[in-house]
């Protein structure tokens, strides 16, 4: 069985999905469970007060027993945020250690701060928490936070909510050779075929929020994502055949055919 | 317990002391009465049952300690809760 190991736990399921922008908890609801995925993302926010207070909840939308939580950083400018939001988080969810770490450098492209990142991921590994970070795809600084010990290496294929898909596919294959934990590619994926991709060139799994919710059809891209992930883990275990540049190769037997016609003038 | 959201409000929770604390939760100044603990707060917000975190002063309290925790003048609480996001 291809199982996914991120730190102590095990996942069938190779995509991980977002829970904003959806246009209500049930739509949220349905998506997740037309996606599979066995773990959806959450952010930390200051809870409604007074007359809001009896509001739906989130988590009363998604199933406790099939789905793991993973609390983000979003928001976050700065390593000593990242942290004291995850320890937050760590006691809103009882103890529940995994987590994703990401630190922004500026809000207009959300792009990670990787300085603050290390810092906190090192806080962060320190603390206990089984940290999976969104980073750059710079290979030193998916090298470094490796060795810091966060248990999954999370860089960007184009940049938060951009839909662009994988810019950089070079830089990625790089990562993925050089890591010795799992590589989820995490922000900018848009259509179901950077899903592929992303699996195709050895990325463990792919992270997706925009790219569900943002669709016409989110329950129907929802479907498209789970089987696009599974198509691209299979073709990247399978082992592709060999790209031949210049020289057309028949699937049909040379012999055996039928003499070649004369042409003949009408 | 309505609040006002333009205004400062008062939690009443007892007839029986009538000394006010200010404190702020959430960023927003809220007067609670005097020896009023965590527990008594979470439950007058009807937070009791849901899914929260919350900081007194930058320190996270665990819940083992919400009843033992009084509040006091000038406290800043922070309280958080998991939503959507990506």
């Amino acid at each position: 069985m291809d199982i996914l190991k991120l730190g102590t736990r095990s996942f069938q399921s190779r995509l991980i999905v977002g829970t904003g922008k959806y246009k209500s908890f049930e739509e949220t609801r349905l998506a997740i469970k037309g996606s599979s995925a066995e773990i959806v993302t959450v952010a930390i926010r200051r809870t409604n007060l007074g007359q809001h207070s009896k509001e739906d909840n989130l988590l009363d939308f998604i199933e406790p027993n099939q789905t793991t939580l993973l609390p983000n950083t979003a928001g976050c400018y700065t390593s000593k945020e990242a942290v004291r939001t995850l320890r937050l988080a760590r006691e809103l969810l009882d103890g529940h250690d995994l987590v994703k770490l990401e630190v922004l450098g500026d809000s207009q492209t959300l792009f990670p701060n990787v300085s603050e990142t290390l810092i906190a991921a090192k806080q962060l590994v320190k603390d206990g928490f089984q940290v999976m970070v969104y980073t750059s795809d710079d290979p030193i600084v998916a090298k470094q936070l490796e060795d810091l010990g966060c248990i999954a290496i999370m860089p960007l294929a184009s940049l938060i909510g951009s839909g662009m898909g994988i810019l950089n596919p070079w830089n990625l294959g790089i990562i993925i050779e050089n890591a010795l934990v799992p590589v989820i590619v995490d922000a900018g994926v848009g259509t179901a075929s950077d899903a592929v991709i992303a699996m195709e060139l050895g990325c463990d799994a792919v992270l997706m929020n925009t790219a569900i919710a943002a669709a016409k059809d989110p329950l129907l891209m929802a479907r498209a994502m789970k089987n696009a992930v599974i198509a691209g883990r299979d073709a990247f275990l399978a082992g592709r055949m060999p790209k031949k540049r210049y020289q057309a190769s028949p699937s049909s037997p040379a012999s055996g055919m039928l003499p070649q016609m004369q042409t003949k003038s009408a | 317990m309505n609040f006002a959201d333009d205004r400062i409000s008062d939690i009443n929770m007892s007839a029986k002391t009538t000394i006010m604390i200010a404190t702020q939760i959430n960023g927003r100044i809220k007067k609670i009465n005097f020896g009023t603990s965590v527990s008594n707060l979470v439950e007058v917000l009807n937070l009791t049952d849901k899914k929260i975190a919350l900081e007194v002063n930058g320190e996270i309290i665990p819940r083992s300690q919400f009843d033992s925790r009084i509040l006091e003048d000038g406290d800043q609480i922070e309280i958080v809760t998991a939503v959507g996001g990506g």
